[in-house]
């Protein structure tokens, strides 16, 4: 089987779903959790709280754009 | 002259074929996205049209694989790539008759496959071939796909578990938008090159192109882009309420997860250039996405159903693909054969649409 399978192509394929999947949903994830308790706590007043979800949601966003791009990347690069 | 006619019949039945795959796949990127409400079903099948138009632009490595992995291209005839598309098309039409999602990928694999070894025998298929680059990956996918979304899901209700509903629910829906663009375009990377890799390889067997150099012409790359997107465009609605609301009653966590686990699986296949059905990842990616909240919440008999379609679909088109080229040969090694397939074929799908139209309701068993 291993000389008809390519197992190391395979184990990257394994390894690139697993680390885009779960990675992705983890990211957005984060940028659902950040906005909403920027907003919970902005309605509530705790400024610097609030401030801090901001950045997480901010950062988090950043990083799920970056993984749209390198999706797009990894379509057009072949 | 008469070789010509059947080249161009193939390339038609090609195009055909083509339709089917985008109206039987629309299921695969749009199905969660109009479940959740994330999009209107109008707004979903026209984004989702759109961008398999652009994504069957952006890479060629699949077709190259389908016209020259699969069977040996110099033992190929345009009457045996015909016969394999008819085989493809026709169990394309009998799952969607069901309203079951399997795959057009398989189907057509399975198509040549069967015609090839009618027409030349055990030579003309290239078993490791067909091993390494579509059953194995095959196998892989939905497994992989469904692990994937159960592990995602876990770990997408441990981090928003605790917040308000409303604003999850819309935050998901909006990120539903851009997993299904994103499900969209890789599945144009891949479905429409599979046409593109066939109409290739009827050209190869025509003298066309060169069998060590199989890459599709700018016209082939145009029509499969434009057929594929015009198929999903028209959406499989019977396939889309399967995939969408049958295996699991889905919410948006879920169906973002769904389609980024089935994104990513596809994403990465197609970087290594595997043909993989995009219709297993995708109904991996549900499977999964219901299985991780709670291994009830999947519906199992609907998903026996389609897993049963799944195990079938290669050596059921694989048939026809042998029988519709044991056909053509009664009608001698011309046009005739290819021709009266054709038109039979047609017949036979106007009289299936429109008794699927005036009966208007799913065969699809319910668990």
């Amino acid at each position: 089987m291993a000389t008809i399978v390519d197992t190391k192509v395979l184990a990257e394929l394994i390894a690139a779903a697993l680390l885009g999947g779960i990675g992705v949903t983890a990211i957005f994830g984060l940028v659902i959790y950040g906005s909403t308790r920027f907003a919970d706590l902005r309605r509530e007043g705790k400024v610097v709280g609030a401030a801090f979800f901001a950045v997480v949601a901010g950062l988090a966003l950043a990083a799920f754009a970056g993984g749209v791009v390198m999706a797009l990347l990894i379509m057009t690069d072949k | 002259m008469e070789s010509d006619v059947i080249l161009v019949i193939v390339v038609a039945t090609a195009l055909a074929f083509d339709f089917t795959n985008g109206f039987h796949d629309t299921a695969n990127a749009v199905a969660t996205s109009i479940s959740t409400r994330a999009l209107s079903p109008r707004a979903a099948v026209t984004l989702a049209a759109l961008l398999n138009f652009a994504g069957a632009f952006i890479s060629l490595e699949v077709a190259a694989t389908v016209a020259s992995g699969i069977v040996e291209a110099n033992l190929v005839s345009t009457t045996i790539v015909f016969a394999g598309l008819v085989g493809a098309i026709a169990w394309n039409l009998a799952t969607w008759y069901f309203g079951l999602p399997s795959s057009s990928s398989h189907a057509l694999i399975g198509g040549v496959v069967g015609a090839a070894f009618a027409a030349e025998g055990a030579q003309a298929v290239k078993g490791d071939g067909l091993l390494e680059k579509v059953l194995i990956p095959a196998l892989i996918a939905p497994v992989l796909a469904l692990v994937v979304a159960a592990v995602a899901i876990v770990l997408a209700y441990r981090i928003v578990g605790r917040l308000r509903p409303g604003p999850v629910s819309r935050g998901y829906r909006l990120g539903q938008i851009v997993s299904a663009s994103l499900f969209s375009l890789s599945h144009g990377t891949n479905d429409a090159q599979k046409t593109m890799g066939i109409i290739a390889l009827a050209l190869v067997a025509h003298g066309d192109l060169s069998a060590s150099n199989p890459d599709p012409p700018t016209w082939v790359i145009v029509s499969a882009a434009t057929a594929i997107a015009l198929g999903t465009y028209v959406g499989g609605w019977r396939i889309i309420r399967t995939m969408g609301s049958r295996i699991i009653k889905m919410d948006p966590a879920q169906g973002f997860v769904a389609q980024g686990a089935g994104a990513s699986v596809i994403l990465a296949a197609s970087h290594f250039g595997y043909p993989l059905s995009t219709t297993h990842v995708a109904a991996g990616g549900v499977m999964g996405a219901g299985a991780g909240k709670r291994l009830s919440a999947v519906r199992w008999g609907v998903a026996g159903n389609i897993v049963g379609a799944w195990v079938l679909t290669v050596p059921g088109s694989a048939s026809v693909g042998a029988l519709t080229f044991g056909i053509t040969r009664v009608f001698g090694t011309g046009a005739l054969g290819p021709l009266i397939v054709s038109i039979s074929l047609l017949a036979l799908l106007a009289a299936a649409f429109g008794r699927r139209i005036s009966q208007g309701r799913t065969l699809t068993a319910e668990a």
